[in-house]
């Protein structure tokens, strides 16, 4: 892509619009702009960066069929958000049907020791890890909360799990991620 | 710990802070700390529990961000499949008919190819970038009015009023020439400003 | 002469129009992937993309293409439908027998 094409600057509200006329272009620079969150987001809460780049290109399949019901165009980016954490669902769905264990998790990705001289880096970093350290499921009922704002109700509909129990995780995922975090200040 | 993980928190184990339950704190937040809650707001161990919560939720969010921003460019590929299959799936919309004097030939322009006509008319004019396009009336029957609508951004600074008069111009010239459709009037929405770059035009 | 091979011609003659930057498929989505496979090919662009349809006594052909947006589309359209017309009254088709449609899907800056 160019660089200096217009559109790379352009608001959400603006390509979402567009997108919605038919503008394919405009829909490319939604899919850049957001791809990489959503990519990095599903692998989480799949537990693995194997199935990831499908549920990505998925979601923006189906969201590029659904542009004509999204009726408030600036919030696009929490739509896509929806719409890949339940494609993300529906393939955890899947392996649960069929009994397959979860995934391994793989570790929090290597950074280049040189580079980490930034405080705030470093204080991703040190999420980035306390987040990997969560069991799987209560990182998805955090990362449904807090990423994608799903409800507890809707969260318990997702993953198959009565509420009091998704409470009862993301309680336990708060509480470690604050005690993580407060130990690293 | 997979053991516990399950079962709900016993409501007696559930830490409180100055009276208020973690849980209670947290949807606090998630309301935007409306309606205010002076119990809440006049203690100190709340407000501090409750940007303890916050740091953590904008981290959280914000170490996907650094994540993905490291991201390796792997767009190449998975970007071109979905864009060659969306590629095939933009809908027409209605068929604005083009005069033909023979019977047996029926020739049109879809109103998708009148729209991106009109966006690529607006991103054409400088401090313009189109926004969504509208054509209300009756697109099928030759002749009739059609009103057009669209929303724009437009550069900071700029005499909005000549940029949508001469936007308008532009609109009206173009469909004219492409779709020989009647256009009654041309609605234009500036809906949103966007500062200039060094290079821009 | 197959009614392929006449939308692979019809297609070749379209894409020689003045005002005409690209010919898209006018079959429906799903029928477009079967015709690919049944007609043995797997190059999307030699299959034609012209649809041609018979009924007894006549023949409609739809194309839908792209046409240049520095040339009135209108002129463009008839042009493209002059064109088809003479081709198939060259394949020995009757001019009442034949029905032509042609659609704009995009208007673009040729490349």
């Amino acid at each position: 892509m160019l660089e200096d094409d217009p559109l790379l600057e352009a608001a959400d509200a603006t390509l979402a619009v567009r997108a919605r006329d038919g503008d394919v272009h405009s829909y490319e620079v939604l899919a850049r702009r957001h791809g990489p969150l959503m990519r990095v987001y599903a692998a989480r809460l799949l537990g693995s960066d194997a199935e990831s780049d499908d549920v990505v290109q998925d979601a923006f399949l189906t969201a590029w069929r659904r542009l004509v019901d999204l009726d408030e165009p600036a919030r696009v980016r929490n739509w896509l958000m929806r719409i890949v954490s339940n494609k993300a669902i529906d393939r955890l769905r899947v392996r649960r049907d069929h009994d397959d264990v979860d995934s391994w998790d793989p570790p929090a990705p290597q950074h280049d020791g040189p580079e980490r001289v930034v405080e705030a880096r470093l204080q991703l970093d040190a999420m980035w890890a306390a987040l990997d350290k969560l069991p799987l499921d209560q990182r998805r009922c955090w990362l449904l909360r807090e990423t994608a704002d799903y409800s507890y109700a809707e969260i318990a509909e997702a993953l198959d799990l009565p509420v009091s129990t998704v409470r009862g995780k993301i309680a336990r995922a708060r509480a470690f991620l604050i005690t993580e975090m407060e130990a690293w200040r | 710990m997979s053991i516990d993980d399950d079962a709900p928190l016993d409501p007696t184990d559930e830490p409180t802070i100055d009276g208020q339950t973690v849980e209670r704190l947290s949807d606090y937040l998630d309301s935007g700390r409306t309606p205010r809650d002076p119990d809440i707001e006049g203690s100190a161990a709340c407000r501090l529990y409750l940007r303890s919560l916050e740091q953590v939720h904008d981290l959280s969010r914000a170490s996907l961000e650094e994540a993905a921003r490291r991201e390796p460019d792997r767009d190449g590929a998975w970007i071109d499949g979905l864009l060659a299959s969306i590629k095939r799936e933009v809908v027409g919309g209605r068929d604005i008919p083009i005069h033909h004097p023979d019977a047996s030939v029926r020739l049109s322009v879809t109103e998708a190819a009148a729209r991106g006509l009109v966006r690529r008319t607006g991103d054409a004019q400088a401090g313009v970038v189109l926004g969504s396009t509208t054509f209300d009336g009756d697109l099928a029957t030759a002749g009739a009015p059609v009103a057009v609508r669209v929303t724009a951004a437009a550069r900071y600074g700029l005499d909005l009023e000549a940029l949508a008069d001469e936007l308008r111009a532009r609109i009206v010239d173009t469909l004219t020439r492409h779709t020989g459709l009647t256009i009654s009037h041309v609605d234009v929405h500036i809906d949103d400003v966007f500062v200039a770059r060094e290079d821009d035009r | 002469m197959t009614d392929d091979a006449l939308s692979r011609d019809l297609t070749r003659r379209l894409r020689d129009v003045e005002g005409v930057l690209d010919v898209f498929d006018a079959h429906p989505v799903v029928e477009g992937a079967v015709r690919v496979v049944a007609a043995g090919l797997d190059l999307a662009g030699s299959t034609g993309l012209v649809r041609v349809e018979r009924a007894a006594g006549s023949v409609s052909v739809t194309a839908h293409v792209a046409t240049d947006l520095d040339v009135p589309t209108p002129a463009t359209l008839s042009r493209a439908a002059d064109a088809l017309r003479e081709h198939l009254a060259g394949a020995g088709f009757a001019a009442d027998e034949v029905v032509v449609t042609v659609s704009a899907r995009l208007v673009d800056a040729a490349p």
